[in-house]
């Protein structure tokens, strides 16, 4: 990696340092209408925020004031400890490099070539030809794309495109990268290798990241904190691996239940909440968080405990590299109590009982 | 019935050579003055909108409103009745260099609506992006604007040109010279249809010949959809 491709001042030592984006209070109304509402939160230096919501949350809102695209009517909006919801027009200009923005549809320049793109801030920003075309040629190469460098935008696929798109994000040696629903145009396969680019971007350049969306499965290969929003308002944040395994707002318990696995409608509807008959079954949903996935679970509760479980549902996804498991569990109704201390005592993260159906199901 | 059909003159024979000369003389500098004033003042018709780079409501309606009026003047009144202004302006009315001048003003007010249209087809998330980069206005129009609409641009400076020729040959009915002249005064006034045929067929190949040239510039810049 070449030196000059670091954002300045990067350095493995966040924990001092001042963050690299806050929103303070911010305020942002149309006619009447809180797009956002006191809004403050802080990104630190190297991290990856992810910011979801359902449309009209306000994420688009809060990215265009966070690209100094739109101003908030109060609060402050700091970048690298500027201000950019108070500077004149004139001192916006090159504050705005600082971000790099990512967009959906990649809006990459029709008329000029994959380079040529790429190397538009640096033009912007009146960098020389010569050193503008080295400093763009370096980041198609990290992009992987060097082969496509004198092609225009329109021979290129959506993910070549969008690899375009990130290495013109990062030609200003921007502080920040603001991913607005990068991938919501892309195949999941598509997806998915853009998403492993962020990341090795992120690792390589430690670089910040924002990113805005609204799918979960984005977050969770990707960001390390989570915020939720909701009219305009943070409905909750927090690390992602917590956040997924104990959702408390009902909006992020709606934007998860795409991402896990669930009770099929036909089984939910013969649950009872009190046993009917001796020989009936009790379902437990149990939550199981990190290393403890690699235990065999059920044959431990067989073995140690006598208890016999019926797997009815479940799967386990990964939160970057951490397993997140979500089982659905049978046991008969008599051992109910019993099952659920065996599996607190094997170090679940979470079990809940949801009722009890009969034994015929 | 035609009595004179192809029976023509050495005289009338470079007659027509001398009115094409004319005519192509009359195009490109008519087209010249309309590209470089029309480009500019469509630019500004596009910056100063409500929506635009620079809203300025009362500089883009009084604008719109001087064009609108030109606009709406059928050519050949347009033409008469700029007659006693290109006087003043030229000392004559007659002639193929004093016809440049109420041509322009007929066209220029036909390209600028042309080009505003071209400029407002530019993908608007695009400005935004180079306006995320820290573009300035001047960066915008440079690199995003000018660049973006060039195929279409072309596409309209190709019909503005034929329209051009057309009032050009107008023209040649209050004085100017060229094609239009040629087949008035001699086509017309004096019966021979077969200078007017042939007036017909050097008009049909110059039109033919600019819209060829039109279209492949378009499609040479055009890097939108692989052709």
């Amino acid at each position: 990696m070449a030196e000059f491709l670091k954002p300045s001042g990067s350095s493995n030592n966040t924990a001092l340092e001042e963050p690299v984006v806050m929103f303070d209070d911010v305020c942002r109304i149309f006619n009447n209408h809180h797009a956002l509402s006191h809004l403050s939160f802080s990104v630190q230096r190297g991290e990856i925020l992810g910011i979801i919501g359902h449309s009209g949350a306000g994420k688009t809102t809060l990215l265009r004031c966070l690209a100094g695209l739109e101003r908030p009517n109060t609060g402050r909006v700091m970048v690298e400890g500027n201000d950019i919801a108070h500077l004149p027009d004139k001192q916006l200009l090159p504050l705005r490099q600082k971000i790099g923005l990512v967009f959906q549809h990649f809006n990459l320049l029709s008329s000029k070539t994959a380079l040529q793109n790429i190397a538009l801030p640096l033009k912007i920003s009146g960098v020389t030809r010569h050193k503008r075309l080295e400093k763009a040629k370096e980041l198609i190469e990290l992009v992987g794309l060097p082969d496509k460098a004198n092609l225009y935008p329109s021979q290129l696929s959506g993910g070549q495109k969008q690899r375009i798109g990130i290495a013109r994000a990062l030609a200003a040696n921007p502080a920040l990268l603001l991913c607005d629903e990068a991938t919501s145009a892309l195949d999941p396969e598509t997806t998915r290798s853009i998403l492993e680019l962020l990341s090795d971007i992120n690792k390589k350049l430690k670089l910040t990241i924002i990113l805005i969306t609204h799918e979960m499965s984005v977050i969770r290969h990707l960001a390390d904190r989570v915020i939720v929003l909701q009219k305009g308002k943070i409905i909750e944040q927090g690390a992602v691996t917590h956040v997924f395994t104990h959702p408390k707002a009902e909006v992020t318990k709606q934007l998860l239940r795409e991402e896990q696995p669930y009770l099929p409608a036909y089984i939910v509807e013969k649950i009872h909440p009190t046993p009917q008959n001796l020989d009936d079954f009790v379902i437990l949903k149990v939550i199981m968080l990190g290393s403890i996935i690699r235990q065999p679970l059920i044959a431990r509760l067989q073995n140690e405990y006598g208890i016999a479980a019926n797997l009815l549902e479940g799967g386990i996804s990964h939160i970057q590299e951490t397993p997140i498991g979500t089982l659905f569990l049978l046991f008969p109704a008599q051992q109910s109590q019993k099952a659920i201390d065996a599996l607190t005592q094997l170090g679940v993260e979470t079990v809940e009982s949801l009722g009890y159906v009969s034994s015929s199901i | 019935m035609f009595p004179h059909l192809f029976n023509l003159s050495a005289y009338e024979l470079n007659q027509f050579y001398v009115s094409t000369i004319e005519t192509i003389e009359m195009t490109v500098a008519c087209g010249f003055f309309t590209l470089v004033i029309g480009l500019p003042l469509a630019l500004i018709l596009v910056a100063t909108a409500p929506d635009g780079l620079k809203p300025m409501p009362v500089v883009h309606r009084v604008l719109g409103f001087i064009i609108n009026i030109f606009r709406s003047i059928p050519f050949i009144i347009l033409l008469v009745a700029l007659i006693p202004f290109t006087r003043f302006v030229m000392g004559t009315f007659i002639g193929t260099q004093a016809a440049i001048l109420p041509l322009s003003i007929a066209t220029i007010p036909y390209f600028t609506r042309i080009a505003e249209a071209s400029f407002r087809e530019v993908d608007q998330s695009l400005i935004e992006a180079v306006r995320a980069m820290g573009g300035s206005r001047i960066a915008i129009i440079r690199e995003v604007i000018l660049p973006e609409s060039l195929p279409s641009i072309i596409s309209g400076f190709t019909v503005t040109v034929v329209l051009i020729i057309g009032i050009s040959a107008m023209a040649g009915a209050i004085g100017a010279g060229g094609l239009g002249n040629l087949a008035i005064v001699y086509g017309f006034q004096e019966f021979r249809y077969d200078i007017t045929l042939i007036v017909v067929v050097i008009l049909v190949i110059m039109v033919s010949i600019i819209q060829w040239i039109g279209d492949y510039l378009a499609r040479r810049f055009n890097h939108r959809n692989n052709f």
